[in-house]
């Protein structure tokens, strides 16, 4: 009937159907129908997501798909944000940019994480793009202001430039200038990871005559006492990063901020405050109750501020604020904020041996208790029990994402001394729809028993510190039937867990293995047994062949490929070739 | 199936590995007897504080620069040992029996990291607040000039802007004030990167 119906319509219409269909998998699902249908998707898909940039080739991509509009593209694995990925391993966008020049002129969205994009990349996209709107540049590096002012200085049509945590080199504010006085498409602006004074002048202009600006981020360098000037311009902002807030205390910029704050009616999200002075805080309390989102992952305020700041905002759905908190924060948090959907507690002294804070499992109980719509959870504490395990996971069964992290590895129960392995076991149990999990403490091979059983729809899995032998390992790749991405370092996890379940990697998108005991031996045998794995040994120690085959490598990374073997690879990074048994005898 | 191919390379899985793989301490059906004793071995083997010899053959995360694991203060007299070692703004790295701290641990993203160093772990910094930690009245950290065969110790609370301290570094080592233009002030962080001062705002 399927077959009737498809070929009674004309190829229009299905593709006049299909445009309603957004999500990248029922997209994909469509174009596995029939030829047919393959064919008419192809043609009409207007946007894409690469989760690996070497998981396909800029080739095959445009190839398959000839008229994208959006593409969004991911380089390093996520442990690169915590330095575990040498400097210079790859993930570069060049070849791609190049690539999409010529084929995609109308491309007009770019979206890229954790890639390397260099000025000349930048430039390339300002020349051959006639219509571009969307540079997102979140977690890269490699360029500089000035290939942000080629961006400024001829993309006319740029809705959105957001540069969320990149590194960017610092060479002058005054790329900013570069966009020309007729500008005025600007909608959100993210310029908060660069580090040098921007030309406020021009970002005052700017944000004058851009009058769909909804969200502006601003670096650490804008004075509080400018902020107002800029507010008066843009009433209109629906999400504001603010710069600094170290001024001392005048009278003058305190008002004239009320003042500006105050005319900013449809404001929802607030974040910045570096260095904030407690003092100036009052100044946003008369549009907490409006806000809906508010980032003080930067922002040095204590326990005391925080809680007067957040007993304002009953509205808040998301929160990201340091540690300083403290469990008598939450419980402000737990019966003010009602709606309250995702919190991240990060540390603020995430090295130091002892507690700087008063912030205990304790916290997270009393949220998951006074917050029923919570989903989501990054936690920093130094102290977890399985009771308290098993309480959040009783008050919160619809989490998506639950990750935790004690500090110091392999920490016990602090009540029992035992693992925390009953804690994380009732979690997954009890929140079938579990999306994301990272674990941290004592855990043995039974707590990824007990994740391999329940974590059915589990897709993203961080592990350190844990488990005891292959078992643990095998328990995951063997229960997790939707997990795409792995992530494991400092494991005793090996080859026999990873070799029984070589077919399992092939239907994930990586996994990443960093001292644990993976050797060389088993690394060369998954590369040739199975062609479709790029398996990567990155060893900064030298050639691998220098040591026994059972030696242990650094770090292992392994992802499906349609496009073989990456010709980037720096010389500390060496792929197991399906012939590299040959060459080795060669 | 791929997976048949990998047992012809390897003695391992069978196609039907999922029931019973014959591989010594590899055992999936292991009843919860056999599992508890394994977890006391295991317990005890965490008691020893995660020795290197624990797993010799595991290549450990090793940090990208070796720091000397001393505390910026370590010399200070036996009576202001206690002030700082409460001081955790100079606990720069941990002394955990291993000589060097876990790269990448915990997970803060570098970008977090750049800012903790100045307000997150600064109790010393956030002078007045009431987070429970003794302030320290000192803050003494050493400077090292290229060049220069001797250090100086000076203490940053004596000072109020980079001005300042520059001006007194300047004096200290010997230089005249004019040279101060030729020198950048750098610092490591706790990932034992050199970052410049200058790029972090002042803060008394």
């Amino acid at each position: 009937m399927l077959r009737r119906m498809a070929s009674s319509f004309p190829e229009e219409v299905l593709e006049h159907v299909f445009s309603f269909i957004q999500s990248d998998t029922d997209r994909n699902v469509i174009s596995m129908v029939c030829k047919s249908w393959y064919e008419i998707e192809r043609w009409c898909r207007r946007k894409i997501f690469v989760g690996n940039c070497y998981a396909v080739s800029p080739r095959l991509v445009i190839r398959r798909f000839p008229d994208v509009r959006s593409i969004e593209l991911k380089g390093k694995p996520h442990f690169a944000d915590f330095n575990l990925v040498p400097e210079g391993w790859g993930g570069y966008v060049q070849p791609w940019i190049a690539a999409m020049a010529t084929a995609y002129p109308w491309l007009e969205e770019i979206r890229l994480k954790r890639m390397v994009i260099t000025d000349e990349s930048l430039e390339l996209i300002a020349k051959s793009f006639k219509n571009f709107k969307v540079l997102v540049l979140s977690s890269c590096e490699g360029f500089s202001t000035d290939g942000l002012a080629a961006i400024a200085g001829n993309c006319r049509n740029l809705r959105e430039l957001d540069l969320r945590e990149s590194e960017v080199e610092d060479l002058s504010g005054h790329w900013l200038t570069h966009f020309p006085d007729t500008y005025t498409s600007l909608v959100s602006l993210n310029i908060s990871c660069l580090l040098s004074e921007v030309s406020f002048s021009a970002l005052e202009r700017l944000v004058g005559r851009c009058s769909n600006l909804r969200s502006l981020r601003l670096n650490r360098t804008v004075p509080l006492e400018k902020l107002a000037n800029l507010l008066h311009r843009a009433p209109q902002l629906a999400e504001l990063g603010t710069g600094a807030c170290q001024a001392e205390l005048r009278p003058d910029v305190f008002s004239n901020l009320v003042g500006a704050l105050s005319g900013c009616k449809e404001l929802k999200s607030l974040s910045g405050f570096w260095d904030v002075v407690p003092v100036y805080l009052p100044a946003v309390y008369s549009i907490c109750p409006g806000l809906t989102t508010l980032n003080l992952s930067y922002a040095a305020i204590q326990s005391q501020d925080l809680i007067k700041l957040i007993s304002q905002c009953p509205n808040l759905q998301r929160l990201w604020v340091l540690d300083y908190i403290e469990d008598a924060g939450l419980d402000v948090l737990a019966a003010t904020c009602k709606d309250l959907q995702e919190l991240r507690v990060f540390p603020s002294d995430p090295f130091g041996a002892e507690p700087n804070v008063l912030l205990t499992e304790q916290g997270l109980v009393t949220v998951s208790e006074g917050c029923p719509k919570l989903r989501s959870v990054l936690y920093f504490c130094r102290q977890m029990s399985n009771a308290a395990l098993m309480t959040i996971a009783r008050n919160q069964p619809n989490f998506t994402c639950f990750r935790l992290c004690i500090i110091e590895p392999r920490t016990p129960d602090y009540l029992t001394l035992e693992p925390l392995d009953a804690g994380f076991g009732a979690i997954v149990e009890h929140c079938k729809d579990l999306r994301r999990l990272s674990v941290s403490g004592l855990l043995t091979d039974r707590a990824f028993d007990y994740i391999g059983t329940h974590a059915k729809k589990l897709e993203m899995l961080s592990v350190a510190f844990a488990g005891d032998t292959d078992l643990g390992l095998h328990h995951v790749l063997s229960g997790c039937e939707n997990l795409r991405k792995l992530e494991i370092r400092d494991c005793p996890f090996g080859d026999k867990a990873l070799l029984a379940n070589a077919a399992k990697l092939e239907t994930m998108r990586s996994l990443w293995m960093s001292s644990c005991n993976v050797s060389y031996g088993a690394c060369k045998l998954l590369g040739q047994k199975m062609p479709r794995l790029n398996v990567e040994v990155i060893d900064e120690r030298g050639p691998p062949e220098t040591r026994p085959e059972s030696c242990p490598v650094e770090k292992l990374y392994i992802y499906r490929s349609l496009a073989g073997p990456r010709t980037d690879m720096p010389d500390f990074v060496w792929t197991m070739e399906e012939d590299s048994a040959i060459q080795q005898l060669s | 199936m791929p997976m048949m191919e990998l047992q012809l390379g390897l003695a391992l899985p069978t196609s039907n590995f999922h029931i019973d793989i014959p591989i010594e301490g590899f055992d999936l059906n292991y009843n919860h007897q056999g599992f508890v004793s394994c977890n006391k071995k295991k317990k005890r083997k965490c008691g020893q504080a995660f020795s290197e010899q624990d797993i010799v053959t595991v290549p450990k995360t090793l940090p990208l620069l070796l720091w000397n694991n001393r505390k910026p203060n370590d010399e200070d007299d036996e009576s202001n040992k206690d002030l700082f070692n409460n001081d955790t703004t100079y606990n720069f790295i941990k002394n955990d029996g291993e000589g060097d701290r876990v790269v990448g641990w915990p997970p803060v993203k570098a970008w977090k990291r750049r800012l903790i160093c100045f307000h997150g772990g600064g109790r010393a910094v956030e002078n007045g607040c009431s987070c429970g930690g003794r302030i320290s009245r000192f803050m003494h950290v050493k400077v090292k000039m290229e060049g220069m065969a001797i250090a100086r110790k000076i203490d940053l609370n004596l000072h109020t802007s980079f001005n300042t301290l520059t001006h007194t570094l300047m004096d200290m080592f010997g230089k005249c004030q004019e040279d101060s233009l030729n020198y950048k002030l750098t610092y490591q962080d706790r990932e034992g990167d050199w970052l410049l001062a200058q790029d972090v705002p002042w803060r008394s």
